[in-house]
């Protein structure tokens, strides 16, 4: 069996030689080492130009949200993931799309390896199966690709893309080696005051440039809430209020709907836990409604459904 | 350019270099601080940025990221132009009073003073000047440091900045290993290590020092482009299908635009009730898609396609028309902040490469 | 309610007594709880007067904006009230808040607002002494809890 890269460039090149699809979205090398960038490809020459690897981080679904004409798009678990949720909430045709689904070991947490190279620049890189090896001015480090993982692949229980047309690359097993909501169980046993101390200062540091929305696929309303100006129910300072509202609120919309591909988290420029709060909107709908989404296309937005006997304790 | 013309500024001096060892650096920075508010790089909550400090422990010039920009120190991201209140059937309104005392702001680059004196024109240049700007301008005396350290994403000596460059600096240190070397550029620079004795004349050694340390920064910069008449070429490739590629990938954050040290661009919003309240200016994006919307709902920048086009052609072309410089400098902070690795190198490139339609 | 209502609103409680009393909103459904609170009223029932009324069509129509922007806006404490389940005059509505009030609510206790300013609770048009108690109830640990201060937006 070939690799999952030569697979997704062989199936590329048919489906746009086929014609069965106008454009084929998937990632590219980067201009920065360890980075990917989304990529466009029209024409079956350009398909060399498509890689897969553990840098693959950006959430291509994004793209497909207010695409017109048949598309492929080359997506590993949380994208297809992302697809399906926008499939089911009638955002995405299903017949317009050809999902490339690929198995996927986790993509890399640049920040992370920075973190450990303490200011140190890396001018080039590579790759194998569970190394990334890393140099610069006057340095040369190999480091174990599996340190260096986004905390959302760390603890992701569904590495095959659940619904797909094609697949490039072998099936994995899922693993279920940590607790997923380590991190959320650490923050629910501290006190209500140490929690808004903690949010304080991670929602503090938000600069509102909203990058976490836009890298969203599933943030795809024509006007957000934090735009609407009549009446205008977030407003649009950096006042510790305002970001905190703007992130609450944020939860909330994602609420059950949200697969945790991390994107968020990567994309935010000021290094906040933004998981801190959708993996706990993720906890809250498992463990109320037994829910995950983006898993089945037969299934309904969970917030959007009811049963006779949901949980409702807390109401007087 | 008026600011310049207006304050001592202009002042051109040329004083003998000095030199200070690092040793004593932050015995120059404590002194500086019974004096004056300063801004110096420190880092917060994991983030390099430039912030008040109050003590020289607090500065770091080996950041393991290139530090935010300094624009934050002028232009912050949210500014209160005003406040009212309805007192007795009265409406008072008040303007956040003029800064008390003289500020510094030390180790900033070539770059980002570059970029200050390109927001200087945007500002101060004309009719009706931002008060609110010029009072910190003028009020703020500012120490360059020569970058001597380049990152793989800096392409500034493509655009036309030195990374040993001095305009706009009023004082400059020059890192050349175990000390700098000092030059005062204008006298209110001058002011600030007058009588310090932790000065000493630079010897002609020490300037040869510079002279290869300043040659081997420069020597690092790895990106080179060329951008000769770019705005001639972005006005022939308006219309062109170019700017429907390039732009495919932007998701439309304001990511680029709020790390950008030239970027000024602002919203104007009123927070309060009809008895008390505020308006304040935040930062704003041209990336966003309602940055242009009309309050008709029509919307004359409809895609990414605009807007991109827009952000290009604004730094490109319509600076060079109304200032005559172009509005990057080349820091390269977009293009490590995009989070989809959206590369203005890659831009640039593809916009000189590409022949009218 | 636009936040200068309710501004206006939390004023007058604010001036009504020196010592500090809790200013608590009420979402009322009009079908059920807003009735109630009229039953409650014609018995001559008392409840402590800190809370102010809004009716809304549904409890469904409560958008966690309204309870968010409330806690900006210096409100203390908070009621949503509708119809029992099975109840509700367009059948569900209150049964898919439920599901949006049960994640607003776990969510806010975990960024660290406090469980009492957030409370609902179904009172039908027959419940005037339910609605009564509901009242008295969250007043007494709005009151407890003290001024809000979590989310408020500063001057």
């Amino acid at each position: 069996m070939s690799e999952p890269r030569d697979q997704i460039r062989e199936h590329a090149r048919r489906l746009l030689d086929e014609g069965k699809v106008e454009v084929i979205i998937g990632y590219e090398k980067g201009s920065v080492p360890l980075q990917s960038t989304p990529c466009f490809v029209r024409d079956a020459d350009n398909v060399e130009r498509l890689i897969w690897d553990s840098t693959c981080g950006p959430n291509l679904a994004k793209y497909l949200f207010d695409r017109e004409g048949k598309t492929g798009i080359v997506a590993k678990a949380c994208d297809a993931r992302s697809i399906v949720v926008g499939i089911v909430e009638n955002q995405i045709e299903r017949e317009d799309v050809v999902v490339i689904g690929v198995p996927c070991e986790g993509v890399i947490d640049l920040k992370k390896i920075d973190a450990v190279l303490d200011g140190k620049e890396i001018l080039e890189a590579s790759m194998d199966n569970d190394k990334v090896s890393v140099k610069g001015d006057g340095f040369e480090q190999i480091l174990s690709k599996k340190e260096f993982l986004c905390d959302s692949c760390i603890s992701c229980r569904h590495r095959n893309p659940p619904v797909y047309d094609i697949l490039a690359g072998d099936e994995l097993e899922e693993t279920k080696e940590s607790d997923e909501f380590e991190e959320i169980s650490k923050l629910e046993a501290k006190s209500p005051e140490e929690r808004w101390n903690h949010f304080s200062k991670e929602l503090g540091k938000c600069i509102r440039c909203y990058a976490c929305r836009n890298v969203c696929p599933l943030c795809y309303c024509k006007e957000c809430f934090v735009d609407e100006t009549m009446p205008s129910w977030c407003g649009k300072t950096t006042d510790l209020s305002d970001t905190m509202t703007y992130h609450i609120i944020r939860a909330l919309h994602i609420a059950g709907r949200c697969v945790d591909c991390g994107a968020c988290s990567r994309a935010c420029p000021e290094d906040i836990d933004l998981r801190a709060l959708t993996k706990k909107v993720e906890k809250i709908v498992r463990e109320l409604y037994d829910y995950e989404p983006g898993l089945s296309l037969e299934e309904l937005p969970v917030l959007g459904i009811f049963e006779q006997d949901d949980p409702q304790e807390f109401i007087k | 350019m008026i600011l310049r013309s207006s304050s001592n500024r202009s002042v051109v001096l040329k004083m003998k270099e000095k030199t200070i060892e690092k040793k004593d650096l932050s015995g120059f920075i404590d002194s500086l601080l019974e004096e004056y508010q300063v801004f110096a790089p420190t880092i917060a909550e994991g983030i390099p940025r430039f912030d008040r400090i109050s003590s020289s422990t607090q500065v770091s010039l080996d950041s393991p990221k290139l530090e935010r920009s300094p624009k934050e120190v002028f232009f912050p991201q949210c500014e209160t132009l005003f406040t009212y209140q309805l007192i007795d059937g009265k409406m008072t309104m008040e303007e956040p009073p003029a800064l008390e005392s003289e500020r510094v702001l030390l180790f900033v680059r070539p770059c980002d003073v570059k970029a200050l004196t390109l927001m200087d024109s945007v500002f101060t240049s004309w009719e009706p000047k931002d008060t609110n700007y010029l009072d910190k301008r003028e009020k703020t005396i500012i120490v360059g440091r020569a970058c001597s350290r380049p990152w793989s994403t800096c392409f500034c000596t493509s655009l036309g900045v030195d990374p040993f460059g001095k305009e706009g600096m009023d004082l400059v240190f020059e890192d050349i290993g175990d000390k700098y070397v000092v030059e005062a550029l204008t006298e209110r620079g001058g002011k600030i290590i007058d009588g310090s004795s932790l000065f000493k004349d630079a010897e002609k050694k020490d300037l040869e020092n510079l002279k290869e340390v300043s040659k081997k920064a420069t020597e690092a910069i790895r990106s080179e482009l060329d951008v000769k008449e770019i705005e001639k070429k972005l006005k022939a490739i308006y219309d062109d299908s170019f700017w429907g590629k390039v732009s495919e990938k932007c998701v439309g954050c304001g990511v680029c635009s709020y790390l950008c040290p030239v970027c000024h661009c602002f919203d104007v919003q009123d927070e309060g009730t009809e008895l008390k309240g505020k308006r304040v200016r935040i930062w704003d994006a041209c990336q966003y898609p309602i940055f242009t919307l009309h309050a008709s709902g029509h919307n004359p920048r409809t895609s990414s396609r605009e807007r991109i086009r827009q952000r290009m052609m604004h730094k490109f072309s319509y600076f060079i028309e109304n200032f005559g410089e172009l509005a990057c400098v080349g820091c390269g902070r977009c293009i490590k902040g995009c989070p989809g690795n959206m590369d203005i190198r890659e831009v640039l490139t593809g916009i000189m490469a590409t022949e009218a339609d | 309610m636009t936040s200068v209502e309710i501004k206006s609103e939390s004023k007058k409680i604010e001036d009504m007594d020196k010592e500090w009393e809790p200013k608590v909103l009420a979402f009322l459904c009009n079908w059920c709880s807003y009735a109630g609170a009229d039953l409650a009223g014609i018995g001559r029932i008392q409840y402590p007067p800190n809370i102010r009324v809004i009716r809304v069509p549904c409890s469904g129509r409560v958008n966690p904006f309204f309870l968010i922007k409330s806690l900006q806006c210096g409100i203390d404490g908070i009621l949503v009230s509708g119809c029992h389940p099975g109840e509700c005059h367009y059948v569900s509505g209150n049964l898919v808040a439920r599901r949006r009030f049960a994640v607003l609510k776990s969510l806010m206790e975990y960024i660290g607002i406090e469980p009492g300013r957030l409370n609902f609770s179904w009172v039908s048009a027959a419940e005037g002494e339910k609605f009564s108690r509901v009242v008295s109830e969250v007043v007494k640990e709005v009151k407890a809890l003290g001024p809000v201060k979590r989310l408020v937006k500063g001057e």
